[in-house]
């Protein structure tokens, strides 16, 4: 071997010792500078797959869209009052969690995304957003839509890397995107509580998931809806994650094979949950005495 | 300097590619991998030290826009609570780098094929560096999550991604000649020098 390549492999490893040995926040600074690099490219190359397919022409008529607008201000003048509603509720809800000394609380907002590129690594699932953390999107947040004719909120996934103006997200169906379930409605919540994963390798467009660690007396009917569970304060408990299809007793624990809510080839838009976990301030210290 | 110059505007092209070039349904979810694909072309046709600096850029910024590292602490106390195992790392930033400069070494040994204007071997041996490329970095999953499994669907995923790999080369091989010849550069071999050693 020639010394130049002994050379240039020696700078190689070094170089690539460097790499491996790269902090997990250097890592992230690194990969949001070279996804802003490519960010153009990607809505550019979006915008001109839509121009292409014809994804953003309007064929409706403008009667049918004057018709549309109507319903939607109705529905939005409804949607206010209910979200006052819920205002004063949480307020309420609040001063009782003050009462009780709860460290925490939470409050949820949404920010509207839209999908720009869905993830092209062989053995990952996702997509990234154009919405990052200058527009409030938080690493974890988890991403919904609603679905179903009563529009219930059903997880997407979850949020992998908030970059500065868009997010990489995971989708629900990825063996990474865990999120502890339970079956809706269950009389025995702890031995209905599992966690659900996607499966490493599917061909299927719509892979199934696994509520795995489920109590070995468990059992599950088919059908029943799946919601998530948690009680960190750390994720949003009841968001839709699918439906069971199948249920498989253990030895050990038992597992429902779980059909997810929401169908990932056909998401014009998506919802990241804005997280703003307030932390209350410490009590005042006693007064000494006098 | 020209020739290498186009090569790096041939990679970044590759990435940006990348994004938009979508599976195939009825191919087990396979894709064209572009950047692959330029790297094994450019292996063949650079020098061995040029190779590696394009190992490591390439591996570098295929990690920095596909290494997946999650961290939801609500999960990690969810797994405690169930007694389940906790979620495993994703994989290692600077992988890639390792699996490109492994590979590429490969393909530099067929270089005097390449030169001479043979493409053959070359084009199989980019649908094996895919295959392998694809089979090592699953691999690595699989032991980073403490947990083998190997489907078929797996092999099917990596065979069908590795025949369309060698349908591209040849494309990519002949703009890679054409660039070549346009900035004056001459694939050259330098061999492995042998010595011959006397008895003193």
């Amino acid at each position: 071997m020639r010394k130049l390549n002994l050379v240039a492999l020696a700078i190689f490893i070094a170089a690539m010792v460097w790499a491996f040995i790269l902090p997990a926040s250097t890592t992230r600074t690194i990969q949001n500078r070279v996804g802003a690099i490519f960010a153009p490219f990607k809505r550019t190359g979006a915008n001109v797959q839509d121009a292409l397919t014809g994804a953003n022409e309007e064929t409706r008529t403008p009667e049918q869209l004057r018709a549309l607008n109507e319903k939607l201000a109705i529905e939005n003048a409804q949607l206010k009052i209910y979200r006052d509603r819920e205002q004063q509720i949480l307020t309420e809800l609040n001063k009782v969690n003050a009462l009780l000394k709860f460290d925490q609380r939470t409050e949820l907002s949404l920010i509207p995304a839209k999908i720009i590129v869905r993830k092209t690594s062989a053995w990952y699932r996702g997509a990234t957003i154009d919405k990052g953390y200058r527009q409030g999107v938080q690493d974890g947040s988890p991403v919904i839509l609603p679905t179903g004719p009563e529009g219930r909120a059903s997880l997407v996934g979850r949020v992998a890397r908030a970059g500065e103006n868009e997010s990489e997200i995971l989708f629900i169906t990825d063996e990474l995107c865990k999120v502890a379930g339970q079956i809706e409605g269950a009389k025995d919540e702890l031995k209905l509580r599992g966690m659900l994963e996607g499966v490493r390798v599917s061909t299927s467009r719509r892979p199934e998931l696994r509520l795995r660690y489920l109590s070995k007396d468990a059992k599950v009917e088919k059908n029943r809806r799946v919601i998530s569970a948690d009680n960190t304060n750390r994720f949003p408990p009841g968001l839709t994650l699918g439906t069971v299809v199948d249920f498989r007793p253990g030895d050990a624990s038992s597992e429902a094979i779980v059909e997810p809510a929401v169908n990932l080839d056909d998401l014009p838009y998506v919802f990241v949950m804005e997280q703003k976990v307030e932390v209350q301030p410490p009590p005042p210290p006693a007064s000494p005495p006098r | 300097m020209i020739f290498v110059l186009l090569l790096f505007i041939l990679m970044a092209t590759g990435f940006v590619a990348q994004d938009f070039i979508p599976d195939i349904d009825w191919a087990w979810h396979a894709r064209i991998f572009a950047v692959p694909i330029i790297f094994f072309a450019c292996a063949i046709s650079l020098p061995f030290p040029v190779m590696l600096v394009f190992a490591f850029a390439t591996g570098f910024v295929w990690d920095a826009l596909n290494h997946v590292a999650v961290n939801f602490p609500d999960v990690a106390h969810a797994a405690l609570e169930l007694d389940a195992v906790p979620p495993g790392p994703a994989g290692a930033f600077g992988f890639s780098i390792f699996l490109y400069a492994l590979l590429g070494s490969m393909m530099h040994g067929i270089r005097p094929l390449f030169r001479r204007g043979r493409w053959e071997l070359p084009v199989l041996m980019t649908g094996a560096g895919t295959f392998l490329l694809l089979t090592l970095d699953y691999l690595f999953i699989n032991f980073r999550r403490a947990g083998f499994s190997m489907p078929v669907e797996v092999w099917y995923h990596i065979g069908a991604t590795a025949v369309l790999s060698m349908i591209i080369a040849p494309f990519v091989f002949f703009l890679i000649d054409r660039l070549a010849k346009l900035s004056g550069y001459s694939i050259r071999y330098e061999g492995l020098n042998y010595r011959r050693w006397t008895v003193p």
